[in-house]
């Protein structure tokens, strides 16, 4: 009995002598691949931010202690993320991404809000740092000429590319729309980007619908596309003004052939709000642990989503995806280049052609996303289920068009 | 003891020389602090002429940042074809002209109004021109506003709007310092004492509020166009914050409120602290500027200058006593 008390003791003891030299050696084991950037974690992007952030972090722990770290050229490296919150301020956002670029740091992620990317990613360029980032989708960042700059996204007026694409694809081909859009920054951009995207896919628009920020009538708005009834209604408006929309569609009975609402039918709650009405409402959908993309770290997005609540209570939403994503985006263009040195990691992400988790990666010589690969899946209530619907290689279900009447939804 | 004149200039030829040296002597992130330290100093004594001077703190200067910048980026865009010698120029004239509209129409019912009510005002027309900025079409606030390079190819772009700052600082500083020294500096001294006593005493407290208004609106407007360019590219958020509105109070708080170089040395002091002391704690650094903020202005009701002068007071009481 003493004597396995001497030997508890002394394994005790060698096991505490030896864990410095045990954490010694795996320090020199793996390096510090150091990516910093700034987040608005306080301020008026802070909920967005707050999203973006728990993006980053999970993707640096995921890497880091589940996989132990990623091999780049036949060396370990850990993710070491040094982030910090600029207050949603795009001054003191520059300040921090100088200071970074002082110290030394080679890699960027981006902050969110485009009025705080830019400024910012104007430093990195010129500095010749990448800057992947997933919170500026400002045709003015891609549009300057930067190299070094990569969005997750395709630029705000190519957002709708994919969703036109689909339209076009739909028999009885679709002739005519018009569109719906809120009176702020987010809304105003997307409808921008509709105009843009089915104006080129050859659609003849009806009538261009603006609406206050805050609304609380359409029907106004409703009798006019009752009088020139389009074959798609498009509104990219918030996910309460679509409910809105859609509820007094059905009271009123204003058919279209097509209803596509930007936020709302991805919500489980919207669409149970309209219940049978919310069927073969169309809607974007970016990022959702359905998609059926594989990387070899993360495997796929459920595993993403499982390992993201074991860390965090809060809700995942896409953004935290397209952060994460950013890392991932990073260490495969890393082992791509077999190299960590900016210019070498700059050309690989310019040359990005890969599956992640997210979705499949590839960016336009501008350096936003590719409008169809990145520019969101369409998705479709379909038995009161959201069903991915384009692009082909992330479908669950065919496009069902066009729409039954709201009074034979009843 | 009373300093002459031409150790001043040179004291003051000093200061700017080695204020100019800063790019040539410090690391980018300094510049880019500098930056911000110069513009926040200038944006302080602009605020200062009307708040420090004349007692009517505005709550809503961020208003004329925001319409000085929307103005002029509105216009150099719509003058792509200029070159960008005769952008800036440009621009300064569009902005501070708006902001000269602006304010001369907004002062004659806003001015009637004093104290909280005058501050809060003021907040409204902050938040009324940002909200047209937004949901105007025209103004494009909400989808954003490039700005054109301005910056000569030759020059770090850090360095010239260092050099910008700087430039503008001084005129600002030049302009407060001369109304300070001024029988309309006096007359604004005397309203801020008290308004009715003065109007009583034959001065001209409507014209002189007014005046001041302006001036300090456009001076603010001018800012904001050279922060509008250095940014490149502002949506609404970027230029009509409350986090600003507050920020200008607060400088004159610190370094001392009505005094020339308070709002100067309040805004060194504050972006040195919330951009280099605290800007590399993630979670809690707005809690350490309030924190810090709450006791200096307990420690030093008076600011930075009204502790020195304190001190000079009693040196000189000591001294005479001796």
């Amino acid at each position: 009995m003493r004597r396995r008390e001497v030997l508890r003791g002394a394994g005790w003891s060698a096991a505490v002598l030896a864990a410095p030299a045990i954490r010694s050696a795996r320090a020199q084991a793996a390096k510090p691949l150091v990516i910093g950037g700034s987040v608005p974690l306080t301020g008026a992007a802070a909920e967005t931010g707050l999203n973006v952030n728990n993006g980053y972090l999970t993707a640096a722990s995921y890497l880091n202690d589940v996989l132990g770290g990623v091999e780049i050229a036949g060396e370990k490296y850990k993710i070491e993320l040094k982030l910090f919150d600029d207050a949603s301020d795009p001054a003191r956002a520059t300040t921090l991404i100088q200071r970074q670029i002082d110290d030394g740091t080679n890699f960027f992620l981006g902050s969110f809000g485009s009025n705080i990317v830019l400024p910012t990613a104007a430093i990195t360029e010129r500095a010749k740092k990448p800057m992947v980032q997933t919170g500026g989708g400002s045709d003015a960042i891609f549009t300057r000429g930067f190299k070094y700059v990569f969005g997750m996204y395709p630029r705000a007026t190519r957002q709708f590319t994919s969703a036109a694409a689909l339209f076009k694809t739909l028999k009885p081909a679709p002739e005519t729309y018009s569109v719906i859009y809120n009176n702020d920054a987010f809304s105003k951009t997307a409808g921008e980007g509709v105009k843009l995207a089915c104006d080129g896919q050859g659609f003849k628009r009806i009538e261009t619908y603006e609406l206050p920020t805050k609304v609380t009538d359409v029907s106004s708005v409703l009798a006019s596309v009752r009088a020139k009834t389009p074959d798609m209604l498009i509104c990219v408006v918030h996910d309460q003004d679509s409910l809105l929309i859609a509820r007094q569609m059905a009271a009123t009975n204003t058919n279209v052939k097509l209803l596509f609402q930007g936020l709302g039918p991805q919500l489980a709650s919207f669409r149970e709000a309209l219940g049978k009405y919310s069927e073969g409402l169309f809607c974007s959908t970016y990022w959702d642990e359905s998609v059926p993309y594989k990387d070899k770290f993360f495997g796929g997005a459920k595993k993403f989503a499982e390992y993201y609540r074991s860390k965090f209570t809060r809700p995942i939403a896409y953004h935290t995806a397209g952060a994460a994503a950013c890392i991932e985006t990073y260490v495969l263009a890393m082992q791509a280049a077999k190299s960590t040195k900016p210019e070498a990691v700059r050309d690989a992400l310019a040359a990005a052609d890969f599956e992640t988790f997210y979705a499949h990666i590839k960016f336009t010589p501008e350096g936003d996303g590719d409008a169809l690969l990145l520019g969101g899946m369409i998705g479709q209530v379909q038995k009161g289920k959201l069903e991915t619907v384009f692009p082909d290689a992330a479908r669950s279900a065919s496009p069902i068009y066009p729409l039954l009447p709201w009074d034979k939804k009843a | 003891m009373k300093r002459s004149p031409l150790s001043i200039a040179l004291l003051a030829a000093i200061c700017i020389a080695v204020l100019a040296a800063g790019p040539f002597l410090l690391p980018p992130f300094y510049v880019r602090v500098g930056q911000l330290m110069l513009y926040s100093a200038g944006l302080g004594l602009a605020w200062s002429i009307l708040g420090g001077f004349a007692g009517y703190a505005s709550f809503g200067h961020a208003a004329f940042i925001g319409v000085g910048a929307f103005t002029a980026g509105l216009v150099e865009n719509s003058a792509a074809g200029l070159g960008p010698l005769w952008l800036l120029p440009l621009g300064l004239i569009a902005g501070g002209g708006a902001c000269a509209v602006l304010s001369a129409v907004v002062a004659y019912p806003i001015l009637r109004l004093r104290g909280t009510f005058f501050a809060i005002a003021m907040l409204g027309v902050s938040h009324v021109c940002a909200e047209l900025t937004n949901n105007v079409d025209f103004f494009q606030g909400s989808l954003g506003l490039n700005f054109p390079p301005i910056a000569p190819a030759s020059a770090d772009p850090a360095d010239f709007f260092y050099w910008l700052y700087l430039a503008a600082g001084l005129v600002v500083l030049f302009i407060a310092w001369w109304i300070r020294h001024s029988r309309f500096g006096a007359g604004l001294l005397s309203i801020r004492e008290d308004e009715d006593t003065a109007r009583m005493l034959g001065v001209p407290t409507e014209r002189y509020k007014r005046l001041a208004f302006v001036t300090s609106a456009v001076l603010t407007g001018l800012l904001g166009v050279i922060y509008a360019h250095s940014l490149g590219y502002i949506t609404t958020d970027s230029v009509y914050r409350d986090d600003t509105n507050l920020s200008l109070i607060v400088y004159s708080l610190l370094g001392g409120m009505g005094t020339l170089f308070g709002p100067v040395i309040g805004a060194f002091l504050l972006v040195f602290v919330t951009q280099v002391i605290l800007a590399r704690l993630l979670d809690f650094h707005l809690f350490a500027t309030g924190l810090l903020l709450v006791l200096l202005v307990l420690a030093a009701p008076g600011g930075v200058v009204g502790v020195v002068r304190s001190l000079r007071r009693r040196r000189d009481k000591l001294a005479g006593a001796e």
